[in-house]
């Protein structure tokens, strides 16, 4: 029985249930000392004196540290020039200056309150506009000193403003094609900087060991990365620290910049003691990356028949005052704008702008939840001017076998998967019937669907040259298998995909393989949990281990059973001839490991590695940014009361191309989340800053959907066959909320003709826009 | 926790066994629980202002937030966490759907889930789904959507978890 399409739990499903789990919030070593974070009260000021004496002579304060003790104070991947802690200017309200290590956490505080910093005030900007305004501060007169993203260089702006990248993508000639146009639809969006809210919040316990190495466990799904950022910023080679990252309570992007996992490294090295910090909510509003926010003009020229064939979307992203991966998610967002469709003449361009508000970061769907947002709502806008079923509008228009996307990639199915039309069908059988059934209703409340769609992309794709993962698969010399893999579970439940792979191509049973300590000095080099990757790269490392190891036990077989080993096959863990007139001639795996390590003294080990090569965009932005496309088509049906202007979601449904489903609970549950999480995004969400500074972050305030508020969800999950990817499969992790914003966006304006532009769609914006229509 | 807090005799029933300690008057039930006790299952995300449910424990049946309880008050009181839950390596109902049928990802919000729902179901052994998502109204997952938490619930009270 194929271990593929097994509907198999998550590996570490029953300690989690069982109250065992162990999150980094849980650890606990003898001698610990806590850590405490000074933080800027200012959203830009020059440090003109700190001072630490009271503080590190304050009882139980082991340690008091500053900008002075960082080796290389530089962080961020876009633009390495965010400081661990700040040297002499803060430029957001948050920013690191200080931290302690005290004998517990009222002692730290304490200390904390005991430091003074003296700041000089400086002119600040709180929007783009503003930013970018003639005569605005500029943040970093020195931004080009700094080392900065290869592969972004070229849309890298040079001059002191405060721009940092401005990034475009061109096809054919969208003057000319809006201007010959039967029907233009235009629109002004924005949306809204988001916080992650993973529920264990950022935290790392850093242990000296005697070796006179470090130990580092933290919340992180993302080791590696965090591993060579640490090393960087204190001047570490990499052997001298081991991170490990136990239980991950959710990561959904912003846990991979690092901060306190680098503060307590560096406080337990200067006091040679166990230090542990963690975040407060506070502080994973202030003191990490957020969801962007973004302001987009966009307009698309159709024809009366529905076809779209003129895109013109420009975005600027305000990604307040480091470039961690502010650009990254900004190319990623041109990369995806123009979404699965074929439309002629394309322009977009977007920019990534600094200002003194909350850090911006990397949040699931990485830049493209906003475009989507913006193209699906002028989608809406054309299907119902024109009296075309929307999912008929994007079935038009959609990628086929030859199509040609924005950056001018040629799709096709030998190298791609193409599901997109599937997921409009899929859609279709399931609701066509439902959605005559939906009476708009009269009174107040008024009911109506929506439908949006998008694309995105398995892997870093054009944001690097190369995304690498490797795995190990071991036979042990008693039969029993270990998969060492760098692929992370962070809540997702990846590595049981992963597992099913290896299963798979070894030829044994899901449950014979158990996964190793992940480690970083155990596993293979890997990007971890970011860019819906792991099942797609970690996975088809895996798959090569597997493969490598299966052909290893067949050639050590081979001497045993004295059949040729491609004679040979792996089933059920046991091997034996492929020719069923031999099927006596067999042996387990454990006699084969055996006899491998004692008789034949060979390792029955198998390594294999996988890599997407990035194909970086040429100077007009084409290129072929992707390789695998995942593909989602989403439904909402929503109540509005028109005259509360409250908006109810009933239902949401979410029609994903994940290529061949390894694990459809899984899926499923990849599915749900994202539905649910960009129901948060659609209507609730939004960190509110005034001047710079988060009014409400803590979860009294900052609402995230519950219970009560998800409605009724619907994963529909379809099946192709990815070329490229481990058996067929590919990842879904953030394609999952891409669309749903713009769905029930396009649901409110069924039900009450009211477009809302601006994310959040709250009750005051409905009522305004129930307003503006009725003054047309 | 202050030095200099007055100091409290502390019986109550803990997972079925009894227990004895001194506790200070103004720490909480969580913070108790969870240093003194070496009971984990409970967690915060919130930092102790009753807004997320992870640190969800039943006291007398009831779930509670543990951030919110000061420890002093669990006098006399049948308290369960999610270790207590399992009995003779026998997964809770609960647990097995919870497990089964895919209701936990990251797992932080998990034991706090289970005890709301352990806390409706033996109250009201067969709710309806408005009964469960109002059970549940209180504890913030952020992974799964909720979804498959109603549809384990659902199926433990149809006795097909």
């Amino acid at each position: 029985m194929s271990v593929i399409g097994q509907r198999r739990p998550k590996l570490n499903a029953v300690p989690l249930a069982t109250g065992r789990g162990e999150f980094t919030v849980d650890l606990a070593v003898r001698g610990m000392l806590h850590a405490g974070i000074l933080r800027s009260p200012h959203a830009h000021a020059r440090i003109v004196k700190i001072d630490v004496s009271r503080a590190a002579a304050l009882p139980g304060v082991a340690a008091v540290v500053t900008a002075a003790d960082v080796t290389a104070n530089v962080l961020g991947a876009s633009i390495r020039h965010r400081p661990l802690m700040a040297a002499d200017i803060v430029r957001c309200i948050g920013e690191p200056v200080a931290a302690v290590a005290a004998r517990d956490e009222a002692t730290a505080n304490t200390a904390l309150a005991l430091i003074t910093v003296e700041y000089a005030p400086l002119p600040a900007v709180f929007d783009v506009a503003a930013a970018l305004a003639p005569g605005a501060p500029v943040l970093h007169p020195d931004k080009a000193k700094f080392f900065r993203m290869p592969v972004l260089e070229q849309w890298f702006d040079k001059e002191p403003n405060n721009y940092s990248h401005r990034i475009w993508t061109r096809r054919g000639d969208v003057d000319a094609a809006l201007a010959r146009a039967p029907k233009v639809y235009r629109g002004n969006f924005s949306t809204s900087a988001v916080s992650q809210v993973s529920l264990e919040p950022h935290c790392a316990l850093a242990k000296p060991e005697s070796s006179g190495r470090l130990t580092i466990w933290c919340s992180t799904g993302k080791p590696f990365r965090t591993h060579m950022q640490i090393c960087g910023a204190l001047g570490l080679d990499a052997t001298k620290l081991r991170l490990e990252a136990p239980d991950v309570g959710g990561d959904f992007g912003n846990k991979g910049e690092v901060s306190v996992e680098a503060i307590v490294a560096l406080l337990a090295l200067k006091t040679g003691r166990p230090v542990k910090g963690v975040f407060t909510r506070e502080e994973e509003f202030t003191g990490t990356g957020l969801c962007v926010a973004t302001e987009l003009d966009a307009a698309i020229g159709v024809t009366p028949d529905g076809q779209v064939i003129a895109l013109d979307m420009h975005f600027r992203k305000d990604i307040g005052p480091y470039n961690g991966y502010g650009s990254m998610v900004t190319l990623w967002g041109v990369v995806c704008a123009g979404g699965p469709y074929d439309i002629a003449n394309v322009r977009i361009l977007g920019e990534s702008v600094f200002t003194n508000n909350l850090r911006g970061g990397a949040y699931r769907g990485f830049g493209n939840p906003q475009v989507s947002f913006a193209r699906e709502s002028l989608f809406d806008m054309a299907a119902k001017d024109l009296g075309i079923h929307p999912l008929e509008l994007r079935r038009r228009n959609g990628w086929r076998d030859g199509s040609l996307s924005a950056t001018s990639q040629r799709l096709s199915n030998d190298l791609h998967g193409l599901g997109f039309i599937d997921t409009l069908d899929a859609l279709e059988q399931n609701f066509a019937e439902r959605d005559r059934a939906v009476k708009p209703g009269t009174g107040s409340k008024r009911r109506g669907v929506g439908y949006a769609s998008g694309m995105h992309g398995s892997g870093y794709g054009c944001l690097v040259d190369a995304d690498t993962a490797g795995a190990m698969v071991k036979l042990n010399v008693d039969g029993t298998i270990i998969l060492h893999t760098g692929g992370y579970d962070v809540g997702q439940g990846v590595t049981m995909a992963i597992l099913q792979i290896a299963a798979e191509a070894l030829g044994v049973p899901a449950d014979k393989i158990v996964l190793s300590d992940q480690d970083t000095d155990s596993v293979p080099f890997d990007n971890g949990a970011s860019a819906s990757r792991q099942l797609y790269i970690s996975g088809n490392a895996a798959l090569n281990a597997a493969q490598a190891l299966n052909k290893k036990i067949r050639e050590i077989a081979a001497k045993k059973l004295e059949i040729a080993a491609d004679k040979l096959v792996i089933r059920d863990g046991v091997v034996q001839s492929a020719d069923p007139g031999f099927s006596n001639r067999s042996a387990k795996l454990s006699e084969i490991a055996a006899y491998a390590i004692n008789v034949a003294g060979e390792q029955p080990v198998g390594f294999g590695s996988w890599a997407l090569q990035g194909a970086l965009l040429d100077a007009e932005g084409k290129g072929n940014p992707i390789s695998a496309f995942l593909f989602a088509s989403q439904r909402a049906e929503v109540e509005v009361d028109v005259e509360t202007g409250a908006v109810r979601v009933l239902s949401l449904a979410g029609a994903h191309d994940v290529g061949r489903a390894i694990n459809p609970l899984l899926i499923e549950g990849q599915i749900e989340g994202g539905l649910a999480q960009g129901m948060g995004y659609a209507l609730m969400e939004e960190v509110r800053q005034d001047k710079g500074r988060p009014t409400g972050p803590d979860l009294a305030h900052y609402l995230v959907p519950t219970a009560l508020d998800v409605p009724e969800l619907i994963p529909l999950i379809v099946e192709t066959y990815e070329p490229t990817g481990p058996l067929g499969a590919k990842g879904v992790g953030e394609a999952s909320l891409v669309p749903t914003a713009a769905a029930i966006a396009n649901a409110v304006e069924a039900a009450t003709g009211a477009r809302v532009t601006d994310l959040p769609i709250t009750p005051e914006r409905v009522l305004a826009a129930l307003k503006n229509r009725a003054g047309e | 926790m202050s030095a200099q807090g007055a100091r409290i005799d502390l019986d109550f029933v803990l997972n079925g066994l009894p227990v004895k300690a001194v506790v200070e008057t103004e720490v909480t039930a969580y913070e108790f629980l969870r240093d003194e006790m070496q009971l984990t299952s409970m967690r915060s995300a919130c930092d102790g202002i009753g807004m997320c449910g992870a640190c969800t424990i039943l006291v007398n049946g009831r779930a509670s937030p543990s951030c919110l309880i000061l420890a002093a008050d669990l006098a006399g009181a049948r308290v369960e966490t999610a270790e207590g839950m399992a009995t003779a390596n026998r997964l809770h109902p609960l647990q097995q759907a919870f497990v089964r049928l895919g209701a936990l990802q990251c797992g932080f919000c998990t034991a706090g889930m289970l005890l709301s729902a352990k806390a409706l179901l033996d109250e009201t052994p067969h709710p309806s789904r408005e009964e469960i998502q109002r059970a549940l109204a209180g504890n913030i997952c952020r992974c799964t959507g909720y979804a498959k938490i109603v549809q384990a619930i659902e199926a433990v009270a149809a006795g097909t978890g």
